[in-house]
């Protein structure tokens, strides 16, 4: 283990001075401050007007029949404004204007109180058909209590002067208020996964290739050269993911001012130290044993391009925790979840994923990280032999389990 | 030091491949380990770095089991390979400090050898950027960048032009020199008749000789004799049969006759000389170690 530092100094300067990791570091954490800066921006382009101004509002225009004398126009203009209205003389005349586009929406008045609403194509929401069943509704029932003799303004006045006052006690977890954190840390760790434990693989089958193996291999012990390069990976893209972080973080903090309110509330909800906490240590772990597990599988390849197709199952493993992950985040009682956060392969999202939205308790989490950090151990040790086997063992064919199967039968029987 | 490879076996798939290997080395004297193309090797010379374990057998330096990490040793292998897109400086620091040596030792080490080998100029380019047999010079001062007290080389010369052959020769020579234990295989023999102190041969995985190459020369050489002369084989052969010639061989420098034992040297020369026969050379002969190896091991091809 002497040489540990050795090989982590190389390995992680020479990744740090890639080109690659350079170019995408500074892009990403481009992308986050201006994505960060967007209400800053979206602010300078109004160029200052404000929206709540006295200005009317065009809201579109309004084609209307009136059948039966069941409104007057002025009644219908007030119940309406903003809205540009035109009076038509019958259904044909609403149509041929509709699909003319000369107006937006149309309507035909059967009665006071029952209207047709015209439309060309149907989408998701009409903000007129809304606007108009509430003044349709307001007028009828203005009649109705003025028949009775009730003053419909005294009506209102005492309906709106009772009040209900109402919060809630969250004794369990708020997924709500997680969702958004969670939701982000999930799509960042995979990326980060898929993207280092890649690099890894191809950084010990590329010494393969290279031949540099042998030199390697009768320089150090084989635990220093695959222990220096999966924590030389790791803690390079822990480092990019913390510059992107910041980049976020130093974004939000300067454009802060100009966020609306409730986006701040959203924020301050969703960063809860104990949530990071959970997560660092969960994801860290996770991380690092597929880590190990890519390292493991680029020792077993003779050629840089075979390691996609011999990485396809850890990639599989990964993808399963964050899909899984993904689709639990909404119902986090679910079975699925529970399973995988036990699982080692999908605990390092999984349980993070539960902790976020469910009270799961302490014992639950303790043993969970017991199983995840005993298979970490376990598979960086499986790794070092594989990789003792694999690095001198050129041309090697079959698949991945009957390679992992053969190296560790072989390496019992040539330890170093 | 003293290198004792002790009755080493090792089979890959049920094949043999090393039958009871021995041999010693001594630091201070050049050992050529010598054999043809898949006699064994590399075979022998990755057992002793650990690459794999031998079935059989053991290596001692100095009576203690060796283990190549406990030393400061200097391997290159038979597999050349460093990283193409590395600068060299850099890269060489990297393996040196692997193997054993501190920062500012392999820095000045690797300017040494560099300069050495006439290659400082380029300790900032990468490696892919340089010619073949300018790589090759750089994988050899890799195995030495460190300081190393024993350096095992593999096919060192192979991929070197003369120039850089006699470049390299120089360089085993100063080790040898500063008293480290220097083991190099090869199959071209010319190359290492010349410096050799100590040879092994290895022919289908087993020593068919080993020993001091002077010493063996002189054994093989006995009863022998190196005669340039323009008169035809069939004659001096008639000359000198009375005298105790037995045969008479011919190479492309003279022809070289054989003697019965105890035949003096001096009435063969006499008799030439009285019968006023033109003597271009008169000389003991010791074989080459291309004709002791094809003598020992076979065709050589």
């Amino acid at each position: 283990m002497n040489n540990l530092k050795t090989v982590f100094q190389f390995e992680f300067r020479g990744l740090l001075k890639k080109k690659a990791f350079k170019i995408t570091t500074i892009l990403v954490c481009l992308l986050a401050l201006i994505g960060t800066s967007i209400p800053t921006i979206m602010k300078a382009f109004d160029g200052g007007e404000d929206p709540s101004g006295e200005e009317p509002q065009d809201l579109g225009s309004i084609g209307m029949v009136v059948e039966n004398d069941a409104l007057g126009e002025d009644i219908l203009e007030a119940m309406l404004p903003g809205f540009n209205l035109t009076f038509l003389e019958d259904r044909a005349a609403l149509s041929k204007q509709i699909l003319d586009g000369d107006v937006d929406t149309g309507y035909i008045l059967l009665s006071k109180n029952a209207y047709i609403s015209v439309v060309n194509n149907v989408t998701l929401y009409s903000g007129a058909d809304f606007l108009l069943e509430q003044a349709l509704r307001a007028y009828n029932e203005n009649l109705a209590l003025a028949e009775l003799g009730i003053s419909p303004q005294e009506v209102r006045e005492t309906m709106a002067s009772i009040e209900i006052e109402s919060s809630q006690e969250v004794l369990g977890k708020d997924s709500q208020s997680n969702y958004f954190v969670v939701y982000f840390l999930i799509i960042v760790t995979f990326m980060i996964i898929m993207f280092y434990g890649n690099n890894v693989a191809t950084l010990v089958a590329r010494e393969k290739s290279d031949r540099t193996m042998e030199i390697l291999i009768t320089s150090t012990h084989p635990n220093s050269l695959i222990m220096g390069k999966v924590l030389a990976s790791g803690f390079a893209g822990i480092f990019q993911a913390s510059l992107i972080g910041l980049s976020v973080f130093l974004g939000y903090t300067l454009n802060k001012g100009n966020y609306s309110e409730a986006i701040q509330e959203f924020l301050k909800l969703s960063i809860d130290p104990q949530l990071l906490l959970v997560y660092a240590i969960f994801g860290i772990t996770g991380y690092f044993l597929l880590l190990f597990l890519y390292g493991a599988i680029g020792a077993l390849v003779s050629k840089v391009e075979d390691v996609p197709s011999a990485t396809t199952l850890v990639t599989m493993f990964v993808m399963a925790a964050y899909f899984i992950s993904l689709f639990t985040l909404n119902m986090p009682e679910s079975i699925l979840l529970k399973v995988a956060s036990y699982v080692p392969f999908t605990s390092f999202m999984a349980m993070f994923v539960r902790y976020a939205t469910t009270s799961t308790p302490l014992f639950e989490i303790l043993l969970s990280y017991g199983i995840l950090l005993g298979s970490t151990v376990l598979i960086a040790l499986m790794s070092v032999k594989i990789y003792r086997y694999g690095t001198l063992n050129y041309g090697n064919s079959g698949n991945t389990i009957t390679l992992i199967k053969k190296a560790l039968k072989e390496s019992k029987a040539n330890p170093k | 030091m003293k290198l004792e490879i002790n009755n080493i076996y090792k089979s890959f798939s049920n094949k043999e491949i090393l039958k009871d290997i021995s041999f010693q080395v001594e630091s201070g004297k050049a050992m050529g380990f010598l054999g043809r193309n898949g006699a064994g090797k590399t075979t022998t010379l990755r057992a002793l770095m650990g690459v794999f374990k031998q079935d059989q057998g053991t290596f001692l330096l100095d009576g203690q089991v060796f283990k190549p990490e406990n030393y400061k040793v200097g391997y290159l292998p038979e597999e050349r390979g460093m990283y193409p897109k590395e600068e060299i400086g850099h890269q060489l620091r990297y393996f040196g400090m692997l193997r054993g040596g501190t920062k500012k030792e392999v820095d000045q080490n690797i300017d040494y050898w560099l300069e050495r080998v006439q290659l400082l100029d380029y300790k900032k380019k990468k490696l892919e950027t340089l010619s073949k047999g300018n790589q090759q010079k750089i994988q050899i001062v890799e195995a030495l960048v460190n300081n190393p007290d024993l350096v095992i080389l593999d096919e060192p010369f192979s991929g070197l032009d003369p120039v850089n052959s006699m470049v390299l020769k120089d360089i085993i020579l100063e080790l040898i020199s500063q008293k480290k234990l220097v083991i190099f295989s090869s199959h071209q023999m010319s190359y290492v008749e010349e410096f050799c102190d100590e040879i092994t041969l290895i022919n289908q995985g087993q020593i068919v000789l080993t020993g001091n190459l002077q010493e063996i020369k002189e054994k093989r050489g006995k009863n022998h004799l190196r005669v340039k002369t323009p008169l035809s084989k069939e004659d001096l052969y008639d000359l000198l049969r009375s005298q105790g010639l037995l045969a008479i061989k011919e190479d492309k420098q003279s022809f070289i006759l054989e003697t019965a034992e105890g035949t003096s040297s001096q009435d063969l020369l006499k008799t030439l000389v009285t019968q006023g026969i033109q003597v271009d050379s008169f000389s003991p002969y010791y074989p080459s170690l291309t004709d002791i190896f094809v003598e020992t091991a076979g065709d050589l091809t």
